[in-house]
């Protein structure tokens, strides 16, 4: 279980992180979303433990994490720009790791080899950015990681590799209840590897909540009405959204779905259609009703 | 087995190996080239076997030796903690599970043992490869010292170049200031006694840059090893301040932001301390330039105001990484109001400084003289000039006293007055003139005639016997005396000691001159005397017994002597012996008696009247008489 308690951080005159509190429950899969200068990779460090917080607190199984050794043994963080050391290949990183990560496990690394197919005595610097990638993944995944930080982990990975390593953190996840907080800029990439969600924005985190809770509470209805449409059609349901296209009303409207489709059914609609949204578009809605234009966050 | 994994780590300590090992090898080879090999090289050379024989390892290549050890120790604290300097490397090391004091203590140990083998080796081969020379070079005694020496300086300037690297977040600020922190203490205290001159009237700058300030930078230190081998409280204090680099770095680190790195300081607090304290620096180098170049205040401020905005702009473009700093003026110019304000302090000397007198019954002793040297060195027997008499004393005082109520600056004749009190209490007081030539002279004259003052000055005059003197040699251009029988010792020198008692201040301010006294003691020493003119009684020793044609020039030597009157001022060095005859309006002299006259009044350097004086050898000499000091029959 990871802790965020009012977190703040400031680089100079920049407020990275403003007051940002969430908990991130052990097993679970958590997604940190936001444009470039969010602040997220400097959450993601400070979760790691590279940074330090200035105010509030991290911790993990109630234990703070800033040179906490014992925590940080269970911890990997996989920055965005990959680190390592010159001239290194993958048998000499993976030797290093064995002797920093007490719970390296050999015998994965050495099943990992299929799934990763580079040559381990080739130097690491020659390799393309995808295949530095899978050497850090492959590497991470051997030291048997509790909790894994992943900073816009997918770029670069092919389509195939992708699903590889997606596969492997599910893997992990339901086998060793290992914990993820994994980053992006693009929903698409983590809508389906989620459980919960938070959007940072300018340092805030502005809207935290379960995917699954978000994508069950909000839908888009298509309705059609033989002429005009009722007066009260619209005033005993939360409309977050409308639009008239010719005599096709589209809206998105929060609520529990059996509910909507009790009122709905009462106008006599002459066409009635009630669709599940996308994350994005969830998130268009909900930042919207925020004051925020989605434009700006989402790249 | 908890311990050796909380402290050790096989994975991090195999990394560093990769990294830094090389600094090893390049030490390892540059030393084997320049002892063993070089040695053994050398030993069929008989000429430089001899003139190492006597164990200074030093001396041995000591170019390669000092170079390698002043930049190896350094360039190894640089790659050694490169991995904090680079954003992508910090957050990497810093996220593994390893503790910042680990983490660092292990990248010492290995720095110390990269800097250490590569010396033991050579120790070894130094003392394996002894019995195979073909003269003793060194001992096992020698070897062991240089190996001491070594080591402890390289130890040193590796943990002072760690220490700076914790403060800024770029290796090549981290090489910069490890110099600087080692020349910082003894450079600041130099540049702040040349500046201070400028403001306080009397300093005496001199008595401050005495030669132990050589002594607190390691790397002068270094190069005098050959001469001065190291001290045992030597090695101890590196071996404390190296650890106390080492304390002072893991409590830096450990409070160190990792984000910081690429910044030129990465602790805020410091970042001000750095800007003006740059500025400053900068600025008395500035002040201390133009000061020494053009001696006048207007200059020394044209220098602070000038090189201080430029040492500003320079420590604020290293801050922020742009040149583009230039909107940042506020500060300057705070901080040139606070420079102002301080230089006010000093100009109207808010201390008392310039006008300071101890009371004159306070005084134990004055110290009067051209230069601050005996001030220091008062046991060296040549030359004494501390007065105890009351008398000497007051008019050093009053001498003081004039000097602090009326100051006169020296236009192109100037010389030094250094006039310094040992108090009662145990205080030293000195202060340094710059006073012009002739201004002074009523107050130099009681002095000067002192028999204290004669006493001080001639050594000889402090003799009661005469029992070491082995020769005198009296003596001018290519004529000499040597005086070695007893007899004529013993007889001279009580004549000189009397001539020299009754010598005047005015006598010593003309400049006229035969030759030097020159007196050979048992151990070879030799003191010379200036052979004046005036000193009649020398003279008449030596007509006496019949060695003055040997000793000095006289009327017999001279064919002629043409005297011109110089009207134009012409110096006399520019005079040649074609421009005298071209002259129509000069004087010809061929009686002995007035030649003689004119051989006592001659002189260089006067511009009244030019003499050429020629010698029935066919030599030609040209000379000058002041209008002051001239025979009788010239007019």
């Amino acid at each position: 279980m990871i802790q965020i308690n009012h977190v703040s951080k400031r680089f100079g005159e920049l407020e990275a992180i403003k007051d940002v509190t969430f908990s991130v429950t052990k097993g679970s899969i958590y997604g940190l979303l936001g444009s470039n200068g969010a602040g997220k990779t400097t959450l993601m460090k400070m979760i790691a433990g590279i940074y330090k917080q200035d105010k509030g607190t991290i911790t993990i199984d109630g234990e703070p994490i800033f040179e906490n050794i014992k925590q940080k043994e269970r911890i990997i963080f996989l920055p965005d720009a990959l680190y390592f050391f010159p001239h290194t290949t993958i048998r000499q990183m993976a030797d290093f790791y064995r002797h920093i990560y007490p719970k390296w496990s050999e015998e994965r690394f050495r099943n990992m080899q299929e799934l990763f197919p580079i040559d381990v005595n080739k130097k690491i610097h020659r390799m393309s950015k995808g295949m530095q990638r899978q050497v850090a993944f492959w590497l991470a995944f051997s030291t048997m990681p509790d909790v894994l930080i992943l900073d816009e982990p997918l770029d670069g990975l092919d389509a195939v590799m992708r699903q590889k390593v997606k596969n492997i953190l599910f893997q992990d996840v339901a086998e060793r209840e290992m914990t993820v907080v994994i980053s992006s800029h693009n929903l698409f990439e983590v809508e389906d590897l989620c459980d919960r969600i938070g959007m940072l924005h300018h340092g805030s985190l502005i809207i935290e909540k379960e995917l699954d809770n978000l994508k069950t509470n909000i839908h888009k209805v298509q309705v059609a009405f033989q002429g005009q449409i009722p007066f009260s059609f619209l005033q005993h349901i939360d409309v977050v959204y409308q639009e008239q296209r010719g005599s096709v009303l589209l809206c998105i409207v929060r609520g529990e779905e059996e509910q909507i489709i009790a009122h709905i059914q009462k106008h006599e609609p002459i066409l009635f259609d009630l669709l599940p949204l996308t994350l994005e578009e969830i998130f268009i809605y909900e930042m919207g009703e925020q004051g925020y234009a989605i434009e700006n966050i989402l790249v | 087995m908890p311990l050796k994994t909380f402290l050790f780590n096989r994975g991090i300590f195999t990394q560093i190996v990769r990294n830094v090992g090389w600094v090893s090898i390049i030490y390892l080879v540059g030393l084997l080239f320049t002892l063993p090999i070089h040695i053994f090289m050398m030993s069929e050379n008989k000429d430089w076997l001899m003139h190492h024989q006597t164990g200074r390892i030093f001396d041995i290549g000591s170019v390669i030796q000092f170079s390698l050890m002043f930049t190896l120790p350094i360039l190894l604290a640089i790659f050694l903690f490169r991995y904090m300097q680079v954003k992508l490397s910090a957050d990497y090391m810093h996220s593994l599970p390893i503790k910042r004091e680990v983490l660092f203590l292990q990248h010492i140990v290995v720095g110390m043992i990269i800097l250490i083998v590569p010396v033991a080796v050579i120790a070894v081969c130094l003392i394996m490869m002894k019995p195979f020379l073909p003269i003793s070079l060194y001992s096992f005694k020698h070897v062991a010292i240089w190996f001491v020496s070594t080591v402890s300086m390289n130890l040193l300037l590796f943990s002072g170049a760690v220490f700076v690297g914790m403060l800024t977040g770029m290796s090549i600020l981290q090489g910069m200031f490890a110099y600087i922190l080692f020349f910082f203490p003894a450079g600041i205290f130099i540049l702040l006694i040349f500046n201070l001159k400028y403001f306080l009237y009397g300093f005496a700058y001199e008595y401050y840059l005495s030669s132990s300030l050589n002594e607190i930078v390691p790397f002068i230190q270094a190069l005098n090893w050959s001469t001065k081998q190291i001290q045992p409280l030597e090695i101890l204090i590196y071996t404390v301040l190296t650890f106390m680099f080492y304390g002072l770095s893991v409590w830096l680190y450990k409070k160190r932001h990792i984000e910081m790195a690429t910044d030129a300081i990465v602790f805020r607090p410091l970042r001000p301390v750095f800007t003006y304290g740059f500025t400053f620096c900068v600025m008395l180098v500035g002040g201390a330039y133009f000061g020494q170049m053009q001696q006048k205040m207007s200059w020394v401020i044209f220098g602070y105001v000038s090189s201080s905005l430029f040492g500003y702009i320079i420590a604020r473009m290293i801050l922020a990484k742009t040149w583009r700093v230039f909107s940042r003026w506020k500060e300057y110019v705070g901080y040139v109001v606070f420079m102002s304000i301080v230089g006010l302090l000093f100009t109207f000397d808010l201390f008392g400084y310039k006008t300071y007198q101890p009371s004159l019954n306070e005084i134990e002793r004055a110290y009067f003289g051209d230069h601050i040297y005996f001030f220091e060195n008062d046991e060296i027997d040549e030359e004494n000039a501390f007065y105890y008499e009351k008398e000497n004393i007051r008019n050093i005082y009053l001498f003081h006293q004039h000097l602090i109520e009326q100051r006169t600056y020296p236009v192109n004749d100037r010389r030094n007055v250094v006039i310094g009190y040992d108090l009662k209490n145990g205080e030293r007081i000195v202060r340094e003139y710059t006073v012009p030539t002739n201004l002074y002279n009523q107050f130099y004259k009681p002095i000067f005639n002192s028999i204290e003052f004669k006493k001080n000055h001639y050594p000889i005059l402090r003799k009661t016997n005469f029992k070491d003197v082995l020769q005198i040699r009296i003596g001018s251009e290519d004529k000499v005396v040597r005086l070695q029988d007893r007899d004529d010792i013993e007889s001279f020198l009580a004549v000189l000691q009397q001539q020299l008692l009754h010598e005047t201040f005015d006598e010593t301010t003309i400049n006229r001159s035969w030759g030097t006294i020159s007196i050979l003691y048992e151990k070879y020493e030799e003191q010379g005397i200036e052979w004046r003119k005036s000193y009649h009684l020398v003279e008449q020793w030596l007509q006496d017994r019949g060695l003055l044609q040997q000793a000095r020039v006289t009327a017999d030597d001279i064919a002629e002597i043409k005297i011109i009157k110089n009207t134009k001022q012409v110096p006399q060095y520019e005079w040649t012996p074609e421009m005298i005859e071209r002259e129509k309006a000069k004087m010809v002299v061929h009686d002995k008696v007035k030649i003689e006259q004119c051989l006592q009044m001659a002189t260089w350097g006067e511009e009244d009247y030019i003499l050429g004086i020629y010698y029935k050898n066919g030599r030609i000499d040209i000379q000058s008489f002041s209008k002051h000091f001239v025979p009788p029959f010239v007019h």
